[in-house]
């Protein structure tokens, strides 16, 4: 995805989460819809993560720096 | 009105592996490739000018004994690109390294070091892409491998010359320890076993072993003596700080420039005008590093060289009000403001941290980088010892834009931001036009076949006569836009520009800089 992209859909994200009327019903949904994103962003970690992360991190030994 | 005003350089050294995690002895042979496929849109063939470099020299006043670099021709070209943007790629060591530009603003600051992510995410494609055996590659913008060895984020900070040294170390040092609580990025585990927990909130801190000192590999001191201003000796000193973490919050990054930068501001000006200030001295600053960044409650006491304690917020708020009394008294512009403003902000957040880490979790590198790991070990249901807990831990600081996790959480809209996208995109290729860089990085893109090298104090160009000339830079708040933008413009030869300059008296505006 491009930055301008991102930038984008950054925006359309901030607008549909902006305030709405203060009812139950709008707040459940929101704090449904905040679920929903906290587990696509798990999931979407999942895609991405490293497979092997337990060979990987035993592997990555760095000479110091400096 | 007071600003920022001083300039300000940054160093980002890289972690780096193969897509296995490992890469051994070829570590150092692997980041001069990565660094020699900086696609040429970003930097000519010129070379780095090692003639001014210095880092042995002591601002206690001696110099320490130690080969200077001189590589040649080869060699040099082989580790180093002078960047249009005025920074420099080079390979340090064994890791890929990018110094970002000299700037004059918080905002220029930031931006041109996420310029260097992109640059070395360029190289990074362009490797994968060119090599014949298909390989992949990591880069991380992190300080430590979790086996006990650590690689540096460095501040540079040009001061007056007048602010003796043991002042500031006197007025820097607990600063240093106790902005741990907002700049810290985090980590899993412990590299020295200074840790005590599962998750502290600094990279480096473990690595310190001295109040004071040179080295910046070994027997490392919290506050780092090198004098190599890369400028007027007599003039400027170049503070270099190496006890911060390498932040991918441009947030993060903001408050330690800046508060750093104005607390370094109000001790030349306490120092000029002979006020006291009362800025917090530890009794052992080396263990309250350490401790500072195992306390994630902030809540123990840190003991102080009068025998009283303080916790590290006390220190941590005791900075803030000093700076902002100094400044609400001299008056302060828009950034100075604001920034003042995001630090109290986050010291109060710090003080209700454990009850509601609401707001720090998506400012602070070590708050949105453990907020991430905790969310994903409760869902997934992992144990405290799962090796992909240390796996978030390094993927957050991987700078590849498709599988970096700091990467990912920005672009859902998770992290806080300062800058717009495509002000990042401009550092890539135009120098901050307010400092001597302007005039390095412009000439570089210029007249990429005349300027045969470049370093922070000097180009060499080529101007078709038999001998090289090399034009000093010795004032970093000369050479920019303002003053040569116009000569640079209507020059259309190395020639030309030279002749430009002298009859205006030199990019830094005096004749002895031509000579």
């Amino acid at each position: 995805m491009s930055q301008k992209e991102k930038e984008t859909r950054k925006r359309d994200e901030t607008e549909e989460t902006a305030p709405e009327p203060e009812v139950p019903a709008g707040a459940q949904e929101r704090a449904k819809k905040v679920a929903e994103e906290a587990d696509d962003i798990l999931d979407k970690i999942d895609e991405v993560l490293e497979k092997n992360a337990a060979s990987f991190v035993k592997s990555f030994i760095q000479k110091g720096g400096e | 009105m007071p600003s920022f005003g001083r300039i300000v350089g940054t160093e980002v050294e890289y972690g780096i592996s193969f897509g296995s995690g490992t890469i051994g002895d070829a570590q150092g042979e692997i980041s001069h490739e990565l660094i020699n496929r900086l696609p040429g849109l970003y930097a000519s063939g010129a070379l780095w000018d090692y003639e001014e470099e210095d880092p042995f020299l002591d601002a206690r006043g001696y110099h320490v004994e130690g080969d200077r670099e001189r590589p040649d021709r080869r060699e040099n070209r082989w580790t180093n690109r002078a960047l249009y943007n005025g920074g420099r790629l080079y390979v340090d060591g064994a890791h890929p390294e990018y110094s970002a530009p000299e700037c004059t603003s918080l905002r220029d600051v930031v931006r041109f070091e996420r310029a260097g992510d992109r640059l070395v995410e360029a190289c990074l494609l362009a490797w994968e892409a060119e090599d014949p055996g298909r390989r992949t590659l990591r880069v991380f913008r992190n300080n430590s491998d979790g086996w006990g060895n650590s690689w540096g984020y460095h501040e540079n900070y040009l001061l007056s010359r007048e602010l003796p040294f043991d002042r500031i170390i006197a007025g820097l040092t607990a600063h240093l320890v106790s902005r741990t609580v907002f700049c810290g990025s985090g980590k899993v585990g412990s590299d020295r076993g200074q840790g005590g927990g599962s998750y502290q909130l600094s990279q480096r801190a473990e690595f310190f072993e001295v109040p004071v000192g040179l080295s910046t590999t070994s027997r490392r001191g919290i506050v780092n003596t090198r004098d190599e201003p890369h400028s007027r000796k007599e003039a400027y000193r170049r503070l270099h700080v190496i006890t911060g973490d390498s932040n991918c919050s441009e947030i993060a990054t903001a408050l330690k420039i800046g508060s750093t930068l104005l607390v370094l501001r109000v001790l030349e000006e306490s120092h000029r005008t002979g006020v006291p200030l009362d800025f917090p001295l530890l009794a052992d600053p080396v263990a309250a590093f350490h401790q500072v960044s195992a306390d994630l409650s902030f809540s123990r006491p840190l003991a102080l060289a009068n025998g009283k304690t303080m916790t590290v917020l006390g220190i941590a708020e005791r900075y803030l009000e000093n700076v902002r009394l100094w400044f609400s008294r001299e008056g302060m512009d828009p950034e100075v403001m604001d920034l003042l403003e995001r630090w109290a902000g986050v010291l109060r957040r710090l003080g209700h941290y454990r009850r509601d880490p609401s707001g720090l979790d998506r400012e602070l590198d070590w708050a949105i980088k453990r907020r991430m790991i905790e969310r994903y070990r409760e869902s997934r249901r992992l144990a405290e010892n799962d090796s992909r807990l240390r796996m978030l831990d390094l993927q957050y600081h991987d700078i590849r834009s498709s599988t970096g996790l700091f990467r990912l959480l920005e672009a859902k809209g998770e992290v806080e931001r300062l800058l717009d996208p495509m002000e990042i995109e401009d550092a890539l290729v135009h120098p901050p036009s307010d400092t001597r860089a302007f005039f390095r990085g412009t000439l570089l893109r210029r007249f990429p076949a005349e300027v045969v090298a470049a370093s922070w104090s000097s180009v060499v160009v080529d101007d078709g006569t038999p001998s090289l000339k090399r034009i000093p830079l010795s004032d970093p708040f000369r050479g920019t836009q303002k003053t040569v933008g116009a000569i640079v413009d209507r020059a259309q030869s190395a020639k030309q520009l030279l002749e430009g300059l002298l009859s205006k008296g030199g990019p830094t505006g005096t004749s002895e800089d031509m000579s």
